[in-house]
């Protein structure tokens, strides 16, 4: 049981500033999901709240208390790493059972309990059947479970684990995520875990933080990243395939769209109301979901905008086009059975109801 | 350019193990087509037949109808671009793109032609005198694909090219790569284990399992007519799921029944299984996006329990318990967020219905 506090931490390396003045708390019992791409901080950010790392400026606090200078042993928590670092002379069980034999939690365990503790984890991860077999003998995935397991055979109060998924075939990894989202929620140990994937982020975390060249762009729950993004970043991060932006002119009720020929939509009252408040210079940008956008007729009433398909990504049920205007291109989710032919001119319509505002200077997202 | 036809071709190491059973495929020319399965599947053994650095133990390849079998790789005019990239880090973009022509000995102006066309082509002009280790993962795989096309090949495999990527940039590269081929018009053999990949870049997919072909077509005619279970499962995501299921008859109506629900069929698929005789004992594929969620019931649903939810922006997963150990997960789309542990009712899209046959996998709907 454990509340994490990061304060104003800023982590450079030589030249390099990896994290730069984060700050974010970590509640008790929560399942908190770092998200950003390789180089945003992540790892560094796990390194600092083990103990591996010592801040360069800022503090961490757990449970109230600065622990910024102590040792990771002192700090009760346990970590799993993308790279699976097993002992190779030693077998699955030797592997899950090495954690647990350290001298301070030998003296305060029986052998039986540990035994257990092993075979229960073993269970969960679905590596019961491997116990007796060494890493070599173990696939990639098999093996990043058991590096998974000997982080949760202890009991610390805190789990980091960064990407520790990330080596299992898509399937395995819809089953991992179901399993240690549960697992954690039975224990209610606090969690912290590191993904590039913002699927697994969404899918994942009680609350998210998106880290973008080691700042902290956003803290929030998976609707709010996804439906109120702070800024440009996020909005564009969050959402596969990622949002589609264009410049636009507002004046009074209606804003310019350029994209291609420039047209003209009527603003909804509410975002009128909130885009009045902008400065007058300020340039504005609007942000469509892919599928926030419908096929309609070429030239027709309906067609904000017109272009020619160039790609067509069939998903299954969903498809993605790609759709070519004279100096862009906009990506729409539609339904594969209207899928539009390659190379043909078609209209889209966007649903203006769901548009995002940013101003372009700031990047900030407006309302 | 060049069309690739198997006839018939195994690949069998040491006299028993039989990597590659029977395969007979044709990809045209101009094709862009997907080699697809698990690890083990036998896509490696294909690919490195066709490229000629494996033995065809039996059967036969064929490069626009002539039989290659006994050419040696550098006379089967093939290019490959592997998941590492294998760029050499030590020169720059231009002296990348540029080596395979070197080693042919090719004139200086010749040589420069060609460099800077690729070039051009694929948007590295302003990288030409970088060092390639300096480049993004998006350049390097460029550079990749320059040194490919250069030596004008009749067929460009690649081997899982993008699969080691981020979740994001590996989606970025997908389109990349799909644009920088169609736009090349060269024939495309793409060897990858992620059925996200395939199904978004290729014309047709062959997919494979334990050596066998199991399936042959488009995309689209992979996802709703899938000929067996492995292909139904291995394809979609989440993927599809399943349980086993009796087929009823009563009267006038049919149903069908598993340990968690009986729901009668609709006309549709009343009628799709008029003709069948078969086994009483299938087992049912449903797909989780054909898995509806209501929130009361309503006529032909089923009650079961929340077990997981997971938000995913715009869709959410929703685990679903049906009996006593398996889930069945449902793709629902929009604002429907049921609690974990409520009871939710289900229907099936009936017209998306899968059975196969218990023993054989197969789909007894299959049309050929």
């Amino acid at each position: 049981m454990a509340e994490v506090k990061l304060q104003s931490i800023t982590k450079t390396f030589g030249k390099v500033t990896a994290l730069d003045n984060v700050s974010f708390t970590i509640k008790d019992g929560e399942f908190f999901v770092l998200l950003g791409a390789s180089g945003a901080g992540k790892s560094t950010t796990i390194s600092v709240i083990s103990g591996i790392e010592t801040p360069t400026q800022g503090q961490l606090f757990i449970n109230g208390v600065d622990v910024t200078k102590e040792f990771p042993q002192d700090r009760n928590v346990a970590a799993a790493f993308e790279s699976y670092a097993l002992y190779p002379h030693f077998t699955v069980y030797q592997n899950l059972m090495f954690p647990l034999e350290a001298p301070a939690r030998k003296r305060t365990s029986t052998k039986e309990g540990r035994d257990q503790r092993v075979r229960e984890v073993a269970k969960m991860l679905g590596v019961e059947d491997l116990l007796d077999r060494y890493p070599r003998e173990l696939s990639g995935g098999q093996k990043q479970r058991v590096a998974l397991g000997r982080t949760l055979v202890r009991q610390p109060q805190i789990y980091l684990l960064d990407e520790p998924i990330a080596h299992l075939d898509a399937k395995l990894r819809h089953h991992m995520r179901a399993e240690l989202k549960k697992i954690q929620k039975e224990f209610g140990t606090t969690t912290l875990y590191a993904t590039p994937d913002q699927l697994e982020a969404l899918s994942m975390g009680d609350t998210i933080a998106v880290l973008n060249k080691g700042k902290v762009e956003q803290v929030g729950t998976s609707d709010e990243i996804y439906y109120h993004p702070v800024n440009l970043f996020v909005a564009q991060f969050v959402g596969e395939p990622p949002i589609n932006v264009f410049k636009a002119d507002f004046h009074g009720s209606h804003a310019t769209i350029e994209c291609d020929t420039p047209y003209e939509v009527e603003i909804p009252l509410k975002a009128q109301k909130m885009l009045e408040k902008m400065s007058e210079n300020c340039q504005l940008m609007i942000g469509v979901r892919p599928r926030d956008i419908q096929v309609c007729p070429p030239e027709s009433a309906q067609a904000h905008t017109n272009g020619e398909v160039v790609l067509r990504d069939t998903l299954g049920q969903t498809s993605i086009i790609t759709v070519s205007l004279k100096e862009t291109s906009i990506k729409a989710k539609i339904d594969s059975d209207t899928l539009p032919d390659l190379h043909s001119r078609i209209g889209l319509h966007f649903d203006i109801d769901q548009f995002y505002y940013f101003d372009a200077s700031t990047q900030l997202r407006l309302g | 350019m060049a069309s690739v036809e198997l006839r018939n071709v195994w690949k069998i190491y040491g006299g028993k193990v039989e990597a590659v059973v029977d395969a007979s495929w044709k990809c045209k020319d101009g094709e862009f087509f997907s080699i697809l399965g698990p690890s083990g599947c036998g896509k490696s053994s294909t690919l490195r037949m066709i490229a000629g650095l494996e033995e065809i133990s039996r059967g036969e390849i064929l490069f626009d109808n002539d039989v290659v079998n006994r050419k040696p790789p550098s006379e089967r005019n093939v290019a490959m671009v592997f998941e590492n990239w294998a760029l050499y880090p030590n020169l720059t973009v231009y002296e990348n793109i540029a080596f395979p022509l070197r080693v042919r000995k090719l004139p200086a102006e010749v040589i420069d032609k060609k460099v800077m066309d690729a070039a051009r082509f694929l948007k590295l002009e302003s990288n030409l005198r970088t060092g390639v280790r300096h480049l993004s993962g998006g350049e390097m795989q460029r550079v990749s694909i320059g040194r490919a096309i250069v030596r004008e090949p009749g067929v460009l495999i690649m081997d899982e090219p993008i699969s080691h990527l981020d979740a994001g940039l590996r989606e970025e590269m997908r389109d990349e790569l799909k644009t920088q081929v169609s736009r090349l018009g060269v024939t495309t053999l793409y060897i990858t284990h992620d059925q996200v990949e395939s199904m978004a870049m290729a014309d047709r997919i062959a997919i494979m399992n334990l050596g066998h072909i199991q399936q042959i077509g488009t995309p689209l005619e992979i996802y709703y007519n899938p000929r067996n279970d492995f292909v139904g499962g291995f394809i979609g995501e989440p993927p599809m799921n399943f349980t086993s299921c009796e087929l009823l008859q009563e009267g006038e109506r049919a149903f069908i029944q598993s340990q968690a629900f009986k729901l009668s069929l609709d006309d549709v698929c009343r009628t799709n299984l008029s003709g069948y005789r078969g086994d009483k004992h299938l087992k049912l594929g449903v797909r989780p996006e054909d898995v509806h969620i209501h929130m009361t019931p309503s006529e032909n649903s089923f009650g079961v329990p929340v077990d997981f939810v997971e938000q995913q922006g715009d869709r959410t997963i929703i685990t679903l318990r049906i009996g006593q150990s398996e889930t069945f997960l449902a793709q629902v789309l929009g604002d429907l967020r049921p609690e974990v542990g409520q009871t939710v009712y289900v229907t099936f899209d009936q017209r998306h219905m899968h059975f196969f046959h218990v023993d054989t996998g197969m789909n007894i709907l299959y049309q050929d």
